[in-house]
């Protein structure tokens, strides 16, 4: 029943990363009460750009939301929202207004810095206000070549409204980061590399001796007073975060169910020989980078199902995944086609970028298709969630077990640009059943959708008292879409 | 400057100020998010709290806000004291300086890598200094500085960069020069102990005591059971060392001596605060050594290290910190800016700065008048001069239009965050925070959906003419009046500080002619300029917002909220600043003599028995 997804799909042979599966102490809880548990709360962001024009979206699954015909059981789509808060930052550039407000709700403070925090963070520090239990907090993947401003592609924002992590593209950077240690380590099986374990115990050591400090600054013993040692408990709270990170390499995977729950790929290469991940500069204006569409696709679905991966195995609850930044900046080539027509990205975009030649130019013709090539592969992200092999405690799949907010940045259509504030697209994927499926072609603004998600899973805080009262609508109307 | 100092202080206490605005960095903090959201929506009614509850109407506190009325007087609007210092900002308007309690500050970004240099001789990459690479985060809130103990938040990336950051740090360090003086190199608990005491000096700021010191050792003598060296072993102690509390948080000792009793702060803490202020990095050698045989608490000995830290270069790293928060060159948004745009505009408002007061040892006064600008090859483009060569250059700006003082320089237009024209509402809050130390606070809820009719209503207006029907409506104007003047004055720069002419694109004029909104003070008697010049001339000879310029550097110094203890304090630091010959050297000076500084008000200890004031 439990078929391995990674070994299926990500197995590449020789040429990749070896990576060796660390001893999750994470894994073995849910393992163990694998029969018993609930699934615990999860909640990823997905978020492609350049959005849909909203006539197209009309279309229903004959147009560019075509390719979620297959998971129209799972998705609550929203097809006319507003996005409203994106231009109340005065005059400004609109893809470097709208990246922190997707996802955050209210207009941005000043670029680099978002109202607060994005929806995942919510609800990580709302369900663990001391940390997460698992070994990462969160993890932002995407792809994306723009790096003119932060908020085109940051979609992680803290709660003190600056920009948390820069989306990784490199698949198996991402690999190693949620699966193989601070360090990586040997491979499953063999024998350990003694070097590595030296390292594990030595920055245990320093993590101790650290912990060790703070824990007398916030002692009795401390000269400090009651607000300095709230400050310094929230910092020993992050170092717990990193400490998790440090779970040494296990010689040997002998758990049965972890390791058939979790099982890793042995290696992991990265699709694309010539696709510049680790482009730190560029991207504003004309030079997007040149990129065939095919291999852009390919890096972005294994981002994917290593994403799934960790969600399987516990060791990430809250991430966000980014497919082309806001305001895309990526000079696609290749021909790519559906709904019965073509585009040639390779003649289109010489020197330049859907955005630029798209968007500014109204071809809603070029737009569409750039649409359809985008949500193919949000919801080939999906389909990894959805993976119905792997099923997990309850019998449901990832995706049915983790609540997903899929959200663009503007829609646009007809004769004008695209950086309207309406007509927006977003959805509710998975949502653990709370969630009537189907299309929704209402008036509302982001903020109801993000309200509405949050609503049915209790949580103390959520988005929030007072900050989001401009731009509401119709919350309770809205709540038709709760099952 | 040879105006008297006059006093201020009272005049820009919370008591008389507009309900509508908030002492600088401590509103805002009650609503999550609730800052100056920017753009247009400052709109506020007159008299309205800056926290007032979402749906709440406007605060009957006030009826002014009729075109060119003083704003009204109200007692009702004081800061939140959500996020205020314990120290009381918020609190009733004081009459004295009193001291304040302390609280732990984080060092900045830049404190770190200027630590690390200076202690262990290595800089950090880029990619160790940017947080969306893994690097250490940007200290962030609101405030025109962003080092503010008050307003400083924990994130996990802060300790997962610390980690990392640390052990990538120790692999360039030459373990052997940095341990040299010692004499001892050997992998023993005598070498370990004698190298951790050295360099845990330093970093500390202070000697470790014995419980310090067997920590560290502990990680030296795991290291060496691991068979790793000296050097080796050390790069292991290095990293614990660099991720301490002692390290990475200036602390005093908060609970020494009796609580509500201002005291003086030890040798010790007073020169871990002199080097954070003056180096921006921890205490020499010789700083630690006045500090460990107590002669640092002694004024002419304090004022012998201030002008000995003053005369070493390093000191330009205080003007480097103050004027890249000042003028947020680095967050340009105008439009095509890129990564290269805003370093560029950084170094040269931050050369500008330093040139004027260090080397011209201009006063700060007359940094809003000076025509001498250093400039890059893009800078220059964007004053629109042609500029040979590539570097650094001085240039007389002079012959340019508009070109008067720091504020007309790109970084400083740049850095007010337009995108196209430029709003007058985010030009005017940032010039209100930095020339009157004041924030107007956030919108109203209740005004918020008129502001979308505003908005869609002024479509196509340009900034004069939106401001034209602001002016027309109270329920705007009773605030805006307090902070859009300063813009009206810029209306010809564009987002980039590129000077557009006497027209708009459209080809609507452009009139330049505006007033400085002092508080208190009605349009009709505030001072009016007809011309940039006027206007920045105004700005070098106006006391209150020269009050204000010395409070910055009080907030600066001390890393702390300003409140209404430092207006009194400005003040008195300004005074001296005046007889000190209105040099950076004299304003530094000063801010150290200052009580603000130079003290601190002990609280209750706190313990699992007495754990304090519950939230």
């Amino acid at each position: 029943m439990r078929k391995i997804l990674s070994r299926r799909t990500l197995l590449h042979g020789a040429g990749g990363v070896m990576i060796g599966l660390p001893f999750l102490d994470e894994m073995r809880p849910r393992s163990a009460n694998a029969q018993t548990t609930d699934p615990p709360m999860r909640l990823i962001t997905l978020f492609f750009g350049l959005g849909v024009a909203r006539e197209e979206m009309l279309k229903g699954f004959k147009g560019p939301l075509a390719p979620f015909e297959a998971l129209q059981k799972k998705m609550s789509i929203f097809t006319n929202l507003e996005l409203k808060q994106s231009h109340d930052f005065g005059s400004g550039e609109p893809h470097f207004k709208v990246g922190d407000v997707v996802f955050v709700g209210d207009p941005q403070k000043r670029e680099y810095e978002a109202a607060g925090p994005s929806l995942e963070q919510i609800v990580k520090k709302d369900l663990f206000p001391n940390g997460v239990p698992t070994r990462l907090g969160s993890k932002s993947v995407g792809m994306w070549f723009r790096t003119g401003s932060v908020s085109q592609y940051t979609r992680h924002w803290n709660h003190d409204g600056s920009p948390g992590e820069r989306p990784e593209r490199r698949p198996t950077r991402i690999f190693e980061q949620l699966f193989g240690g601070m360090t990586g380590g040997g491979t499953p099986g063999a024998p350990q590399d003694p070097g590595a374990v030296r390292e594990q115990h030595l920055k245990r050591s320093v993590l101790d001796a650290v912990v060790g400090e703070y824990k007398h600054y916030i002692g009795d013993a401390s000269p400090l007073g009651k607000d300095s040692k709230a400050k310094l408990s929230v910092h020993l709270d992050n170092i717990r975060n990193v400490e998790k990170r440090l779970a040494p390499v296990e010689a040997a995977v002998d758990d049965a169910i972890a390791q058939e729950e979790c099982a890793m790929p042995k290696a992991v290469t990265d699709p694309g020989k010539d696709l510049p991940y680790d482009l730190a500069q560029g991207g504003a204006g004309g030079s997007a980078p040149v990129i065939q569409h095919e291999d852009f696709a390919a890096a972005f679905q294994l981002q994917g199902q290593l994403m799934a991966l960790a969600l399987r195995c516990d060791v990430l609850r809250f991430g966000s995944m980014l497919f082309v930044g806001s305001g895309g900046h990526v000079g696609l080539r290749g021909t790519y086609s559906a709904l019965g027509d073509s585009v040639n990205f390779t003649q289109d975009l010489p020197g330049t970028s859907p955005h630029d030649a798209y968007f500014h130019n109204n071809r809603w013709d070029k737009c569409r298709l750039h649409a359809h090539y985008c949500i193919t592969n949000i919801a080939g992200a999906l389909a990894s969630l959805d993976d119905p092999s792997f099923l997990e405690a309850n019998g449901k799949t990832v995706l049915d077990n983790t609540l997903v907010i899929v959200g663009t940045d503007y829609g646009g259509g007809g004769t004008t640009t695209g950086h309207i504030p309406e007509g927006v697209f977003h959805a509710i994927a998975g949502g653990n059943g709370h969630f009537k499926p189907g299309f929704n072609d209402k008036v509302y603004n982001v903020i109801d959708v993000y309200e509405t998600a949050l609503k049915p899973y209790g949580l103390k805080t959520g988005m929030g008292a007072g900050r989001h009262a401009r731009y509401k609508h119709a919350p309770v109307e809205i709540g038709e879409v709760l099952a | 400057m040879t105006k008297p100092w006059i006093r201020v202080a009272v005049a820009l206490s919370g008591a008389v100020l507009s309900g509508c605005t908030a002492e600088l960095e401590s509103a805002n903090s009650a609503i999550p998010g609730g800052g100056a959201s920017g753009g247009e929506s400052g709109m506020a009614p007159p008299g309205a709290p800056p926290n007032t509850p979402p749906g709440a109407p406007p605060s009957s506190g006030g009826t002014g806000g009729a075109p060119g009325a003083v704003p009204p007087a109200v007692s009702g609007g004081a800061p939140s004291s959500a996020g205020a210092p314990p120290s009381g900002a918020g609190a009733p308007t004081t009459t004295a300086v009193t001291g304040r309690v302390g609280l732990a500050a984080r060092i900045s970004k830049v404190e770190y890598a200027n630590s690390v240099a200076d202690v262990l001789g290595t800089t950090l990459t880029a990619a160790e200094l940017d947080a969306t690479t893994g690097g250490i985060p940007d200290d962030a809130g609101d405030g025109v500085f962003k080092h503010i103990a008050d307003k400083q938040t924990s994130i996990e990336q802060h300790a997962l960069s610390y980690f990392q950051v640390a052990e990538g740090v120790v692999k360039r360090v030459d373990v052997a020069a940095l341990t040299k003086s010692l004499g001892c190199s050997q992998a023993t608990a005598e070498c370990g102990g004698k190298a951790i005491a050295a360099l845990g000096r330093r970093l500390y700021r202070r000697p470790l005591t014995q419980r310090e010191s067997d920590a560290m050792l502990a990680v030296f003598n795991a290291a060496v059971a691991e068979q790793l060296d000296f050097a080796g072993a050390m790069r292991w102690t290095l990293q614990a060392l660099l991720q301490s509390p002692q390290f990475l948080f200036r602390m005093d000792e908060e609970t020494r001596g009796t609580a509500g009793q201002a005291r003086d702060l030890t040798p010790q803490e007073l020169a871990a605060r002199l080097a954070s202020f003056i180096w921006v990095s921890v205490p020499d050698e010789a700083l630690l050594a006045r500090a460990e045989d107590g002669s640092l608490t002694q004024p002419d000995v304090l004022e012998s290290e201030v002008q000995r830290l003053l005369a070493d270069p390093k000191a330009q790293r205080l003007t480097r910190a103050f004027v890249a928060d000042f003028s947020r060159a680095r967050y340009a948004s105008f439009e095509g800016v890129t990564d290269a745009d805003r370093l560029a505009l950084d170094e040269s408002i931050a050369a500008t700065f330093q040139d004027h007061l260090w080397t011209q040892k201009g006063s700060i006064a007359s940094l809003f008048t000076t025509t001498r600008f250093v400039v890059n090859p893009r800078v220059a483009e964007l004053l629109g001069m042609q500029m040979p060569g590539s570097g650094l250059m001085p240039v007389d700006v002079g012959q340019l239009p508009q070109r008067v003082g720091l504020l007309a320089h790109p970084g400083m237009i740049a850095g007010m965050g337009d995108r196209g024209t430029g709003s007058f509402v985010n030009r005017g809050k940032y010039l209100m925070e930095r020339l009157l130390c004041r924030n107007p606070g956030a919108v109203p809820a209740g005004l918020l959906t008129e502001l979308e009719t505003f908005n869609s209503n002024t479509t196509g207006f340009n900034e004069h003419e939106r401001a034209a029907v602001r002016k027309t409506r109270a329920e705007c104007w009773g605030c805006h009046t307090q902070f859009e003047p300063f813009a009206f004055g810029f209306s010809r720069f564009d987002g980039a500080g590129r000077y557009v002419g006497e027209q708009d694109a459209a080809g609507k004029p452009l009139p330049l002619d505006g007033w400085v909104p002092l508080p208190g003070k009605a349009e009709a008697a505030s001072p009016k300029y007809t011309d940039f010049a006027s206007y920045m001339q105004i700005l070098a000879d106006e006391p209150v917002i020269q009050t204000c310029m010395t409070e910055h550097f009080i907030a600066f110094a001390t890393a702390r909220t300003s409140d209404d203890q430092a207006k009194l304090e400005a003040e008195r630091v300004g005074e001296k600043y005046l007889a000190g010959g209105s040099t950076l050297g004299a304003m530094v000076s000063a801010v150290v003599q200052s009580q603000l500084f130079r003290t601190i008000v002990p609280l209750p200890a706190v313990s699992a028995e007495n754990p304090g004031p519950q939230p």
